[in-house]
Formats: C-alpha cells, sequence, structure tokens
C-alpha cells in the first residue's frame, strides 16, 4: 500500500512537471511609464514588450559580407507610428504607407502613387520589400560614394533624405519643416514616444526623418523559399569553386530550378544572384528608344545619364506589380516580354542589354517564360508581409 | 604592474554589474542511515559576484525513506548602488536513502522548487522571473574518521514560468537580450554535479562545497556555471531518537 502510495505520488509529479514542459514562459512587459502606456493604449497599438528590430541574416547572405543595418529599437518602435501616420501629409489622408503597403512587400499597386489631393505622381512606387534592406550597401551614410542612393533616380543618400524629400514633395505629402513638426507636436502620443526614442519630448524635423528611417532600415526582407534554400545549399559546402547557387536547389521544383539557371544566366548580372546588392546602380533597360524621363541624368545633368535609373533588386516581385519606374507593366509576362523582344535602341542601352549597337533579343520561349516567373515567385518573403512589429500600429 | 592590476580591478568591478538569472544552490548530501536520523546546515553560498546563505534540512522518515527540504538566497549590488541582484529558491524533495558498509550511504530524491530572481536598476524594479525547478539527486557520502566526503549528481529541469519586465529601468541591454533569449526557451534541461568536504565530528560538521551545472549557452543566458559554499552542519538523529 506504501508502495503504491509512493508511485502515485511520483507518478503525480512526473505529470505536473510534464504538463508544464512547452509552455513558454509568460513575461509580461512594462515598457512604458503607466500614465503613457494609458495615453498610448488611446490610440495605438502598441506592444508591451518592445518589438525586436534586430535582423539576423541567413548565413549565405552573411558569407558574402552582406550585413543588417544597425537599428535603434526606440526609434525604430517611433518611426513605425510616423511612418503610418496621416497627420504628416497637407490634407491629412496620406501618409508613407498610403504608397508602400505591407501586404504587397511595401509597394503601391497603382503604376504612379497619388499624393494629397490626390495628385498624381510621377513615378512607380519604389517596394520597399524588394531591397534587403539597405542592408549592406545601400546608403551614402555608412558607404560614402559606393552607397546605393535611394529613389529611381538616385538623389537622395540616405534614408532620411529620402522621406524628408517624399515628405515635402507638394505631390506626395507637401509638408514643410515646419508643418512637420507642427503636425508631430500636435498629437499626444508622439510625447512619450520621443521620450523612451530621444530622451527627452522635442520634436525636431531631424528626429521625425531619423526615426523613420530607422524603421525603414528595420524593413528586412530575406526569409524568402530562395533565401532558404540558398543557405540550406550553402550549408552543404558545395565543391569548392562551384557557385553554390548554380546548384539545383532540392526544395524548389525542376520549373523553379530551370528558372533560377535561366535568371543567373540572362538577369543576375544587372540584379545580382543571390538578390545582394545590384550589379549596376542604374541602368537603361531599353524601354523606350528616346529619353521620355531624364531619371538620374535629370540630377546629375549628364547626357550618359539620361533615361537611367535605379536597378532594383527582385525580392517580392512578384507582388509589387505594376512594374518599371512608371508603372508601365502590369504583370510579370509582360516585363518579361520586354526582355525577351521589345528592348528598345535607346543612346544609354545597358551594355548587356546589347549586341552591338542593336538591343538583344532573348526569345525566351514559352516554357523559359513560365520557368522565370515560378522561379521570381520563389523570391516572396511572406513572413514580411504579416510581420506584427511592421504593421499599422493605429487603432 | 600597477597599471595591470588596475586593468584587473576595472574590469572585475565592471564584472560585478553582470545579471545572473540562475545559480545552481548546493546538492547537499545528507547522511542518513536510519529511521529519525536528521540533519540542519546552515551556510553560505557564493558566486563569481553574487554571494548568499543556504538552509538545508534533511530526515529520514523511515528506514528507506527520506525527506530533503532546501532553501537558498543570494544577492549582488546594494541597495544604494545602480544595479543589484537578488535571487531565492526553496526546494522539497522525496525520496529513498540506503546505508552501505560502516560509515556510507546513498540517497535518490526528486523534488521540485519554487525560485525567483530580480534585477534592480538604479533601485527600481528592472525584472523579476519566477522559475520551478524539478530535480532528481542521486548522492553518495561516506565518513572517513573526522571526514565526510558526498558526491552528487542531479539532474535538473528548470523552466521559467512568468515574470514581470521593466524594461525602460534595464540600463543594460544585454540583461534585456538575455531575458528575451529565456522566454523563448521553453525549458532547460541539465545536469548539476558538485564535492562536499566535511570536518568534524558528531553533532557538528563543517562543510565545503563546490557546485557546477552543465548548461548549454549558459553565458547568453545569464546563468552562473558554479558556486562554492560552506557551511556547518548539525546532526540531529541522536536527539530526535531519544
Amino acid at each position: 500500500m506504501k508502495k503504491l502510495s509512493l508511485f502515485r505520488v511520483a507518478l503525480l509529479g512526473l505529470g505536473f512537471m510534464l504538463a508544464a514542459c512547452n509552455q513558454k514562459p509568460d513575461f509580461e512587459y512594462y515598457y512604458y511609464e503607466p500614465e503613457d502606456q494609458a495615453l498610448l493604449a488611446q490610440y495605438l497599438n502598441l506592444p508591451s514588450k518592445p518589438d525586436n528590430y534586430t535582423v539576423k541574416l541567413p548565413k549565405h547572405l552573411e558569407a558574402i559580407g552582406m550585413f543588417a543595418r544597425p537599428v535603434e529599437r526606440d526609434k525604430a518602435i517611433l518611426g513605425r507610428v510616423l511612418f503610418y501616420d496621416k497627420n504628416l501629409s497637407k490634407d491629412g489622408k496620406v501618409s508613407c504607407a498610403s504608397c508602400h503597403r505591407q501586404e504587397i512587400a511595401f509597394s503601391d499597386d497603382k503604376p504612379v502613387s497619388r499624393g494629397v489631393f490626390d495628385r498624381v505622381g510621377t513615378r512607380n512606387s519604389i517596394p520597399l520589400g524588394s531591397v534587403l534592406n539597405f542592408a549592406a550597401y545601400y546608403g551614402t551614410d555608412l558607404f560614402g560614394p559606393s552607397g546605393i542612393p535611394f529613389f529611381w533616380d538616385n538623389r537622395a543618400g540616405t534614408a532620411s533624405e529620402q522621406n524628408l524629400a517624399t515628405m515635402t514633395n507638394p505631390v506626395e505629402m507637401d509638408m514643410n519643416h515646419g508643418d512637420i513638426v507642427r503636425a508631430v507636436q500636435s498629437q499626444p502620443y508622439y510625447r512619450p514616444l520621443f521620450r523612451m526614442a530621444y530622451g527627452d519630448e522635442r520634436i525636431t524635423v531631424e528626429r521625425v526623418s531619423e526615426a523613420i528611417a530607422n524603421f525603414v532600415n528595420a524593413i528586412g526582407s530575406y526569409r524568402s523559399k530562395f533565401d532558404r534554400e540558398a543557405e540550406r545549399v550553402f550549408n552543404l559546402r558545395p565543391a569548392v569553386g562551384v557557385p553554390f547557387e548554380n546548384q539545383d536547389f532540392p526544395g524548389f521544383t525542376a520549373a523553379e530550378n530551370r528558372g533560377k539557371a535561366l535568371y543567373l544566366t540572362h538577369c543576375a548580372s544587372c540584379h545580382s544572384s543571390l538578390q545582394q546588392r545590384p550589379g549596376k546602380i542604374m541602368a537603361n533597360n531599353g524601354l523606350d528608344a528616346g529619353t521620355t524621363d531624364p531619371g538620374v541624368g535629370g540630377i546629375t545633368k549628364k547626357t550618359t545619364d539620361m533615361g537611367m535609373f535605379k536597378v532594383p533588386l527582385l525580392r517580392n516581385i512578384a507582388l509589387t506589380a505594376p512594374y518599371m519606374h512608371d508603372g508601365r507593366f502590369a504583370t510579370l509576362e509582360e516585363v518579361i516580354d520586354h526582355y525577351s523582344t521589345g528592348i528598345q535602341p535607346h543612346p544609354n542601352l545597358s551594355s548587356e542589354l546589347r549586341v552591338g549597337s542593336q538591343p538583344r533579343r532573348f526569345n525566351f520561349t514559352p516554357q523559359q517564360k513560365s520557368d522565370l516567373i515560378a522561379f521570381l515567385h520563389t523570391l516572396t518573403d511572406e513572413e514580411l508581409l504579416r510581420d506584427e512589429k511592421f504593421s499599422n500600429p493605429f487603432k | 604592474m600597477r597599471q595591470a592590476l588596475l586593468l584587473f580591478f576595472t574590469a572585475w568591478l565592471m564584472g560585478a554589474c553582470n545579471a545572473y538569472y540562475y545559480a545552481p544552490n548546493t546538492l547537499h548530501t545528507p547522511y542518513l542511515r536510519q529511521r529519525h536520523d536528521a540533519q540542519i546546515s546552515v551556510g553560505g553560498l557564493s558566486g563569481v559576484e553574487f554571494t548568499g546563505f543556504e538552509i538545508h534540512a534533511s530526515y529520514a522518515l523511515t528506514n528507506r525513506m527520506a525527506v530533503m527540504v532546501n532553501h537558498v538566497q543570494l544577492g549582488n549590488g546594494s541597495s544604494n548602488s545602480d544595479r543589484r541582484g537578488e535571487g531565492r529558491l526553496i526546494e522539497g524533495a522525496l525520496g529513498l536513502y540506503y546505508p552501505f558498509g560502516e560509515n556510507a550511504s546513498n540517497h535518490l530524491l526528486a523534488g521540485w522548487g519554487l525560485g525567483q530572481v530580480a534585477h534592480y536598476y538604479n533601485r527600481s524594479l528592472g525584472s523579476r522571473l519566477h522559475f520551478h525547478r524539478y530535480f532528481a539527486q542521486y548522492g553518495l557520502v561516506a565518513q572517513v574518521s573526522a571526514l565526510r566526503i558526498g558526491v552528487p549528481i542531479r539532474l535538473s529541469y528548470l523552466k521559467y514560468q512568468g515574470g514581470l519586465i521593466v524594461p525602460r529601468q534595464i540600463t543594460n541591454e544585454s540583461d534585456l537580450l538575455k531575458i528575451e533569449r529565456i522566454e523563448e526557451e521553453p525549458g532547460f534541461l541539465f545536469f548539476e554535479a558538485g564535492l562536499s568536504l566535511g570536518v568534524g565530528g558528531d553533532p557538528i560538521y563543517v562543510n565545503a562545497f563546490v557546485n557546477s551545472a552543465s548548461i548549454k549557452r549558459a553565458e547568453e543566458f545569464g546563468f552562473a556555471h558554479s558556486t562554492i559554499g560552506i557551511s556547518a552542519t548539525l546532526q540531529l538523529g541522536q536527539l530526535l531518537r531519544h
């Protein structure tokens, strides 16, 4: 009887222990002062535990020197609120997120975006989820002249310059520096957020743009099927001298692998093999025979830069239609048709797209087009689209 | 030389600011040989950057069954310093003991304990974590004239149940990272081993302990690898039997 009781006690203890085994700790975070928490809760859905904006890149990207940009957490949290705040526009109807929507990789589904008072922009919104993310090479603040600038015409050196130029663009948000400061000052929820980020409640344009830059710099797309497979093959340590990305990825379908091979042969010299740093900072891809939009040339005034535009990475490309700087192509099929048979003889046409003085004709077969599109779909990072810490915090 | 000494003390002082979220308590090895044998120990425990005290009691319920209760309280820093930490654990165990030979005994005990660890920054609470620890301990203790030697090994399962974190108070960001890593883990299963050496004669012994935990990536979680201790043990068997 005694033995049975002891056995029962032991069994009960074991059961109790096993029941507790797989539950994660229930930690409660009190990130803000209680009165600040109450104030913020009136307007915002911010977690009581601060979001972690630290990015850990896959090994295959770290191995080629990629690294996440340093991001200050409290500034990124403030930046998130600013990014989604429509008060930062003249008519109170436009925020950064209006043209950079998370569900489509922080892009816009219109050929050219519309700004305040329904004013029509001139270029397609660049998907923020298409740049990994400014991590290794974007920004002249870290990389000097070799850093890749921002905008289709590369006119801003840093993410701060970029967002300030957008807020003050008459077509986009149409604010001046004074307007921005007043708009932020008028909202009570910014007081605790600035205190957390900067130690005091002083609101300046520089702080506003720096905070948004911290948030934008934290938006990282690096968890696509392509990234997962690339890391997997990289970890298998392929033979020296054989680029691992050239091998078939075991988790890819046959069509995806064929599309990858085509991509590496025909597209990667500009758009990069691992979606890291584009092979070129700017290029003309023969959309038109003449210059309809000067692009980089409009900034530098150089004849050789006329019609040149930023070369984007293709991360999340399946989500970011319409395509090109003017959003002229509605589908990936149209884009591939352009490169297959539609390249025009612009004077500054990229050398990769020329054969002598004539535009190159890739003449992809229907099968090749379909394979390329299958591959491009592997560049979608679904997690980025659902990541709470990048979502709209307003109630 | 003077510079090297200065560097050493600076490093030591800075090191004293580390936050710990777990440290192995002493693996007591009760010397139980027959029903009503009992012992009580009171002593001090120390790690690299913290100190504390411990109380241990064990009792032979029958000629084979024993109970054990331990309490430990640890701390570092002072109430006036920028950073201060404190932790405590109380645990109980039930199991079997088996005397053999003239002066030896071994035991197998299983138990459960409740603990908490708190850290203060500028005199304000930064974090308070609650944990449970389940354990099974085997120990062998032998007495050779005035010398008593104990060799215990413990399989522990440490599980943080919950806690309260005030990130704005935590001035050292690495402390917050440690908490976040702990939060990600469902639990920690690891072995702990010890060695105790006692000197004396009935009813009083003075003991020295070394305790060590083999926890993977312990530094990332702010877990201490080892502690040392000293205690005075009072054997109560004779008294209780009379």
